[in-house]
């Protein structure tokens, strides 16, 4: 696999975040054009500072959008071409760890849709929706410590059970974690998702408000928006 | 039966990613970034592609021998050029547009955007 930091094309953090964005793609595909999307990227971002001076969010968003839904066709072209056991297992590379991590990231994700769908039916998303968590209280799920179980406990369990293949496989003199990594982006998905679901139980609130705000008054008056949001 | 493939003759519609960069390409070879600026200039803002949409389409390009990579001065950067069978790809689009534009000419179809949309709002 071309390893783009041994090559030292990797001047500065936002090279080493588009390496980490081409992560998204199929790894074949990766390995194909993934120097010259880096190169490509690069001239992009110096084109943008010297007409605005610095990389802003427009750039990046415009990145974002751009990588994400490419990187979704290319998987969807493979999956299309080769049948899903084959783009699970050859492309995904999903391994058992994988799949128990996220089943224990699915309670958790289907409570996070409930809550979202139910601040969008009240058109208010800095406050949860007090009918569905009516709702949600008479279920088992939301009596304490089974709350506690699938909130806390099984996204630790996930990002911890991603990391295992890394733990048993360390003393290999010719491992290398960050390889595992980069060939495993579901692992990457799955800690990623489980570090940011721990998050959402501090900042359940918090999140909603901003994507709000944000959604009708713009990133220009984001401290505001952000001390407001502190108080949701 | 198998899916009919996307440029498999030269009838079928391009899409306008894929058409800019086959314009783009008709004059020189051009790399990533060059093909990019230039499908922005030619389509006055209207196609803009990121690496990702691009390298998407080189792609599917390359799979349908349209374009081919060729090697350069440079030690990592690749340019591509079109085949003879995308230039008869492009050829014949050309062609498509000049018959519909011609006849659209002929039919007097030709207006002013701004005419047409002042129409609209005072209606």
């Amino acid at each position: 696999m071309i390893n783009l930091i041994e090559d030292g094309m990797l001047e500065d953090k936002a090279d080493r975040f588009y390496e980490l964005l081409l992560l998204l793609y199929p790894e074949a595909y990766r390995n194909r054009f993934g120097v010259e999307m880096l190169y490509t990227f690069q001239d992009m971002r110096a084109e943008e500072q010297t007409k605005h001076g610095n990389a802003g969010i427009d750039f990046w968003s415009s990145i974002l959008i751009d990588t994400v839904l490419s990187a979704l066709h290319e998987h969807g072209d493979i999956l299309r071409k080769e049948g899903m056991k084959k783009y699970l297992h050859q492309t995904l590379k999903l391994n058992n760890y994988n799949l128990i991590s996220l089943i224990l990231l699915l309670p958790f994700l289907l409570m996070g849709c409930i809550d979202f769908a139910g601040r969008i039916l009240q058109g208010d998303l800095g406050h949860y929706n007090p009918a569905t968590y009516a709702a949600l209280s008479q279920t088992p799920l939301y009596w304490y410590p089974i709350l506690f179980t699938w909130v806390i406990l099984f996204p630790i369990l996930a990002v911890v059970i991603s990391l295992v293949p890394l733990a048993i496989n360390s003393k290999k003199s010719s491992w290398s974690g960050i390889t595992y990594l980069r060939q495993n982006p579901v692992s990457v998905v799955i800690i990623t998702v489980g570090i940011l679901l721990l998050a959402a139980v501090k900042l359940h609130d918090f999140l909603p408000c901003m994507v709000h705000s944000i959604s009708l008054q713009g990133f220009g008056k984001l401290p505001t928006i952000i001390s407001l949001c502190r108080k949701a | 039966m198998s899916k009919p493939k996307a440029f498999s003759n030269a009838n079928v519609s391009l899409t306008p990613q894929i058409f800019y960069i086959l314009l783009s390409l008709a004059t020189k070879a051009r790399h990533g970034y060059d093909i990019m600026k230039q499908v922005e200039n030619d389509s006055q803002g209207n196609v803009k592609l990121g690496p990702g949409t691009l390298y998407g389409a080189i792609k599917r390009m390359l799979e349908e021998k349209l374009i081919v990579a060729v090697d350069s001065d440079e030690t990592r950067r690749k340019y591509y050029k079109l085949t003879e069978k995308g230039k008869t790809i492009f050829s014949s689009e050309l062609q498509r547009y000049n018959g519909a534009v011609t006849l659209a000419k002929k039919r007097n179809l030709f207006t002013d955007p701004k005419t047409v949309k002042a129409g609209l709002t005072h209606d």
